[in-house]
């Protein structure tokens, strides 16, 4: 009869814990990257959720085009759909030397939105969005969607 | 100052007899019976008050651009879901043609440039239905930069509005088809308006950044 010494057992216990480790590892690393891809894919396929600009901002916030964001011909400022009427809600889009058309403001709205065919999508300038509490803000530069 | 552009006539609504129909259908939509059969009302507009062309048939000509629905309408979840059988286009002016429609619970005023670009917001059915001008305070293309403009439509009874400059110079923006537009090469400090007991009322232009 094959005894097992206790400290064998202990042992074989052991090398069974770390291949079992192993595979848990291996399994993590695999749904990790699934997930990761999977998060990837969704981010892109939704631009308008991967061109978020910021949420409440105050005077003078920036997104800049062409540093982490891709330049935006569309640009929206937001309460959300049918969201609270603010006191005012702006965005202004600089291009380096002038204001794009359409950059501008309104009162008691909750919704404002302008579009350049002309802007560059890979543009490198700035958009800023002035006192614009309680709002969401988007660019958006899908060249496979027009103005 | 550059001279100030003025809104041109834009074909005149006529059919009263439409407008009578519209105004039977929009009685209807009112209506609020969840048993009622859908009726689709391809012809009648939105149900906010004091805007004379959501009260007639939709033309060819009313609808929204492709580009604009798809930011305004259901397309965008964080749009206001602008329903296409609401849009009018209420006037023309220069370049740019004035358009409105109506969301679930938003009114918006959308102006369409000839190049394709465009800009507008919605604001609040109620608010709109209040009797008040709805303005939009934005930036032009020009020689030298940027002009200054503002624009939107106004109730019936709105008698007057104008673009206050910094100097104080007021300058009027004549409603012709519901519609206003008054463009400067100075900056605008406030949208002033006048109702239709002549009170006089103001919004603040909130001017962008300087650069």
């Amino acid at each position: 009869v094959f005894k097992v010494s206790p400290s064998v057992r202990s042992r074989a216990s052991l090398t069974l814990l770390r291949s079992d480790a192993k595979r848990k590892t291996v399994a993590l690393t695999v749904l990790v990257l699934a997930f990761g891809t999977f998060a990837i894919a969704a981010t892109s396929a939704s631009a308008i959720t991967s061109d978020y600009c910021g949420y409440n901002p105050g005077s003078g916030n920036q997104c800049y085009e062409g540093s982490g964001y891709r330049g935006w011909r569309y640009h929206q400022a937001s309460t959300g759909s049918g969201g609270p009427i603010v006191a005012s809600i702006c965005a202004y889009s600089w291009n380096g030397s002038a204001y794009r058309p359409g950059s501008g403001c309104t009162s008691s709205y909750n919704f404002y939105a302008f579009c350049n065919p002309s802007d560059s999508p890979n543009g490198n300038s700035s958009v800023l969005y002035v006192n614009n509490p309680g709002v969401t803000l988007y660019g958006h530069a899908d060249s496979r969607v027009p103005c | 100052m550059r001279g100030l552009r003025r809104l041109p006539l834009v074909a005149a609504i006529s059919a009263a007899a439409l407008s009578a129909g519209a105004t039977a259908a929009l009685s209807l939509a009112q209506q609020d019976d969840s048993n009622a059969p859908v009726v689709i009302e391809a012809s009648s507009g939105g149900d906010t008050d004091g805007f004379a062309a959501l009260d007639r048939a939709q033309n060819a000509d009313d609808r929204l651009p492709a580009g604009v629905l798809a930011r305004f309408g259901p397309d965008n979840s964080t749009g206001p879901n602008v329903d296409q059988s609401t849009a009018r286009k209420v006037a023309s002016v220069e370049k740019t043609d004035i358009y409105i429609a109506e969301g679930t619970s938003s009114f918006c005023t959308i102006n369409v440039r000839d190049d394709g670009g465009w800009s507008g917001g919605c604001t609040a059915k109620t608010r709109a239905d209040s009797g008040q001008p709805q303005a939009t305070f934005d930036l032009v293309d020009s020689a030298d930069g940027n002009d200054y403009r503002v624009w939107g439509v106004a109730p019936s009874d709105v008698k007057s509005a104008a673009l206050v400059l910094k100097n104080g110079t007021r300058v009027p923006g004549p409603i012709e088809d519901g519609a206003f537009s008054v463009t400067t090469d100075d900056a605008g400090t406030a949208f002033m308006w006048t109702d239709a007991q002549d009170i006089e009322h103001s919004q603040q232009v909130v001017l962008p950044p300087t650069q």
